[in-house]
């Protein structure tokens, strides 16, 4: 189990980022000897701390890959009729921080609360938290069938929720996105998509980051900007190690990007201490 | 409290109290009326669909069915890999949930045997120099099968014209 | 003559082997799924995938065969034993032209298959290709979809 690390010095940093939901995933290979009717004996090795338990409709399995620039849609291949094991939500007592566990993922979102007073615990944190998470897992399925858990994707994800009706704040998108410049003809809403391949020191494809940016309503029907930072994509080994040195690259990239994408005043606003 | 999840994605988010409508890509070209498409992409969504519904034993011995993530490892690859003007690939199953996806012309064979997700052998051959066979293993980077296909349909407009 | 029980590992499992009981003109049979065919702009036609001719992924992963001579010993006709499910096709090798390609095959009785064997080996591209050519038809391959009419 890896210490809990510190964060490097190089990376900006906020007092007050507009952080509203960090996701850290990965998916694997689905584990011999497991089926959905043992989904209670996963439960019970989070419980303690996660006591309460909803069912949600599966995820299918998602790949990053690489070749031609995307053209149209992706292949958007449905859900098989058939067999499908239920995605779990195992959640925390004050239901801030939920695993997610299906039979070919396992997932770990932390978000802020509906009153917005619990403090996120900072990726240091839960990255050891959620190696935990996967080491108890990996246990479990070691003890269906000698094996070990292949990830095939890691992923983690940073979403935002910046208000623009908050007074003496900018009420503009482009205010806050130094991507955007829509001049004097500021848009009503916006929904936007830009991918980009992360290449490796050898010039290959490792991952992407996708920069997800909407207008929306917070539940309190306030205008907010949602800006979601995601990096996905294979580790270099199909093991929980290497995945989690995957999430702590992607952490870093994001980090990197929301400085990057964001503009100078919204810097100042969040009160950007590097 | 209104749940809204895609199912497009590798969905995380609770939006459970927020509303939030992330709009994917998916949505947002929907509006879109020529967005280009290969041809061949719906009869290739159904034959992966096939697959992974085949009964155990459909080789006459103990093959499982393609599996789920196999099937959509296929499809992220081809959607990378694919030039809109490539030839529909061939698409079939292994013995032990994995898949092969084919392609065999006048002039060129491209074989992409799909073991597991990230673990690819690709394999191509062209009547022009058969001797020299191109044999790579491949995880997620598949420009080079992309450069193949290029190739391949070049080659068979090359054959189509002289036959001509 | 029955052939000796295979080696097995300590769970039981067949281990990889050439099976002295299998002679060279042995019948070695392998059946061919509709699911197997593609076509083939170089011949017009249609012809098995190099997938009909590759083992299994697993660590000690074999092509499954059917081993004719021991179908025929206990008074069963190999054609009619092999077409299960009943729209395969099967092809027919003889044990020294599988060997002869650097392959082993071994005896591998599993519960509903007691006429089971298993190819090993290295089954790179060129050895595909070869056991295409010299794969005889031994049960005609029909096309998906005729399966739905018989």
């Amino acid at each position: 189990m890896r210490e809990i690390m510190s964060r490097p010095d190089n990376l900006p940093d906020y007092r007050n980022p507009p952080l509203n939901e960090v996701v850290l995933g990965v998916q694997f290979a689905p584990a011999q000897g497991y089926q959905q009717i043992r989904a209670r004996e996963v439960w019970e090795l989070y419980r303690a701390d996660f006591p309460f338990v909803e069912e949600q409709p599966p995820l299918p399995p998602t790949f990053e890959t690489f070749g031609l620039p995307a053209q149209g849609n992706p292949f958007s291949f449905g859900i098989v009729a058939g067999a499908m094991h239920d995605r779990f939500w195992f959640l925390s007592k004050s239901r801030d921080e939920v695993i997610q566990f299906q039979q070919d993922r396992l997932l770990h979102n932390w978000r802020k609360g509906g009153d917005g007073n619990n403090s996120y615990p900072r990726f240091e944190k839960i990255i050891v938290n959620f190696e935990a998470e996967l080491q108890l897992l990996e246990k479990y399925f070691n003890g269906l069938a000698v094996q070990n858990i292949k990830c095939n994707q890691a992923e983690i994800s940073y979403t935002n929720h910046i208000p623009l009706d908050r007074e003496g704040a900018p009420s503009k998108a482009d205010d806050w996105l130094r991507i955007l410049n829509f001049g004097d003809g500021a848009p009503d809403d916006i929904s936007m998509v830009a991918r980009r391949a992360l290449l490796g020191s050898d010039g290959a494809p490792y991952g992407r980051i996708i920069c997800e940016a909407n207008t929306s309503l917070n539940p309190k029907g306030g205008r907010i900007l949602v800006l979601a930072l995601t990096v996905r994509g294979a580790p270099s080994e199909p093991s929980i190690s290497s995945a989690l040195d995957f999430l702590i690259k992607g952490r870093d990239v994001i980090v990197e990007e929301f400085t990057s994408i964001t503009t100078d005043s919204a810097h100042g606003l969040w009160g950007r201490v590097r | 409290m209104n749940r809204t999840q895609s199912i497009n994605a590798f969905e995380r988010r609770l939006q459970v109290d927020t509303g939030a409508n992330v709009s994917s890509h998916v949505a947002f070209s929907s509006r879109v009326l020529c967005e280009p498409r290969h041809a061949w992409r719906q009869r290739v969504i159904e034959r992966l669909d096939e697959l992974c519904k085949l009964q155990v034993g459909w080789d006459g011995y103990q093959a499982p069915p393609v599996s789920f993530a196999n099937a959509h490892f296929a499809a992220s690859m081809l959607a990378s890999a694919c030039p809109l003007d490539a030839p529909e690939p061939q698409i079939v199953p292994g013995a032990s949930g994995d898949l092969q996806i084919e392609w065999h012309t006048e002039t060129t064979d491209i074989e992409l045997h799909i073991r597991a997700p990230n673990d690819v052998d690709a394999w191509r051959v062209v009547m022009s120099a058969p001797e020299r066979e191109d044999q790579l293993h491949l995880t997620m980077d598949f420009r080079v099968v992309a450069d193949w296909l290029v190739e391949l349909s070049e080659a068979s407009v090359a054959a189509r014209s002289s036959a001509a | 003559m029955p052939l000796d029980p295979p080696p097995r590992d300590i769970r039981g499992e067949v281990l990889p082997h050439d099976h002295a009981g299998i002679l060279p003109d042995d019948g070695v049979i392998r059946r061919i799924s509709p699911h197997h065919l593609i076509y083939d702009a170089k011949i017009q036609g249609k012809r098995p995938s190099s997938m009909a001719f590759k083992p299994s992924t697993g660590e000690r992963g074999g092509m499954s065969v059917d081993l004719q001579n021991l179908i025929g010993e206990a008074g069963l006709d190999p054609k009619t034993y092999v077409m299960s499910p009943p729209w395969i096709g099967a092809v027919c090798f003889t044990a020294g032209q599988l060997r002869a390609e650097g392959l082993t095959v071994g005896y591998d009785p599993v519960a509903d298959n007691p006429y089971h064997g298993q190819v090993w080996g290295t089954f790179s591209k060129q050895v595909q290709k070869r056991l295409a050519a010299l794969a005889a038809e031994f049960v005609p391959i029909r096309e998906r979809g005729e399966e739905q009419s018989s």
